[in-house]
């Protein structure tokens, strides 16, 4: 099928939905603890749009409710993202193609927009630049939308959100059966399987996330792993 | 009340700070032509953080609960099974989350 100049978004938006599920779900619990922590809207909003992390923005209702001063802001804040370290080393010279689009694909490079991104098969005809772009803008309107619905509507709306946080497993669980289904290498999912069960028996299961990221980059740094079966991986979509 | 200047800059910190996290390996590595080594990394690392995120996202499930346990080992099966068979992401998401929301209605 040949190409339309629309074609691009509504892959994205279709490659997008997904995340729907999950952003509107953790997107209303962040609205509804602002609330409850007695913020105004417009700030739980404001901060959907210029931050866009989940875990920070959780932490932060706790952080200005107690009035914490800007340093422990700021340390914290990296603490809890520094995950997203590893996440721009697959996708540098990915990105490196769309100079225009990178500073907006970098500032919103989610644990789900990477995930999404990393698993993404891009139909040929289509510019893949914008269709990182428009999956990378409604993955945020997902999150802008959950929040603007948990902090106005609050508790009043009769949505059962109860149990809908599991989306974020499932679309985890899928993106790893798929990753698993398309490469032909497997010592990625071993690395992965390794680093978590060391993690969470040496630093407990809640704590588990940095320790096995450490350890994940320096197997897959350090381990005499094949080069390589599939070096083109990293270069999908 | 807080302070509005002060939620203010918090904001900004807080928005500057994460940026500069995702920001991190574009600018280190910026001039560096990659290695074997690195290429490897690069090409493996999605993977392995697809699994550690997998875990990371299961990681307030209540183990002790039985019937919790249960219901979301099921449900995560469910995915697996359902994306190996039909391979469409919105279906391997959609059925059983509602399969999950439905049993811990039901059972819990």
């Amino acid at each position: 099928m040949s190409s339309t100049s629309s074609s691009e978004p509504l892959f994205a938006l279709r490659t997008s939905i997904p995340v729907f599920l999950g952003y509107l779900a953790i997107g209303i619990a962040f609205g509804l603890m602002m609330a409850g922590a007695g913020f105004a809207p417009w700030l739980a909003i404001l901060m959907s749009l210029v931050i866009f992390a989940g875990a920070a923005q959780y932490l932060a209702v706790t952080l200005l409710s107690a009035g914490t001063g800007f340093g422990s802001i700021a340390l914290l804040t990296f603490l809890v993202n520094a995950r997203h370290m590893a996440y721009g080393i697959s996708l540098i010279q990915r990105f490196a193609q769309w100079p225009k689009y990178r500073p907006y694909l970098i500032f919103a490079l989610t644990d789900e927009t990477y995930a999404l991104m990393t698993s993404l098969r891009t139909p040929p005809g289509l510019d893949k630049g914008k269709v990182h772009l428009w999956m990378a803008l409604f993955d945020q309107t997902w999150w802008v939308l959950g929040t603007t619905l948990g902090v106005l509507a609050g508790t009043w709306l009769p949505i059962p959100t109860k149990g809908l946080e599991f989306s974020l497993v499932a679309l985890f669980g899928a993106l790893v059966t798929d990753r698993w289904l398309e490469s032909k290498e497997k010592d990625s999912f071993w690395v992965g399987i390794g680093s978590v069960v060391v993690a969470a028996f040496v630093f407990g299961v809640s704590n588990l996330l940095l320790p096995a990221i450490g350890l994940g980059i320096m197997a897959l740094l350090f381990l005499p792993i094949k080069e390589d079966l599939d070096n083109t991986e990293h270069e999908h979509g | 009340m807080v302070d509005l200047s002060y939620l203010l800059i918090s904001v900004l910190i807080m928005s500057g700070v994460t940026f500069a996290t995702r920001l991190v390996p574009f600018v280190f590595f910026a001039r560096h032509r990659p290695g074997p080594r690195f290429r490897t990394l690069q090409s493996r690392l999605p993977g392995t953080m697809l699994v550690i995120l997998l875990a990371y996202s299961l990681k307030d499930t209540p183990w002790a609960d039985m019937k919790t346990t249960l219901i979301t080992l099921g449900s995560l099966l469910l995915v697996i099974l359902l994306h190996r068979w039909r391979r469409n992401a919105l279906v391997s998401i959609f059925v059983p989350t509602l399969v999950y929301m439905g049993l811990g209605y039901y059972l819990v």
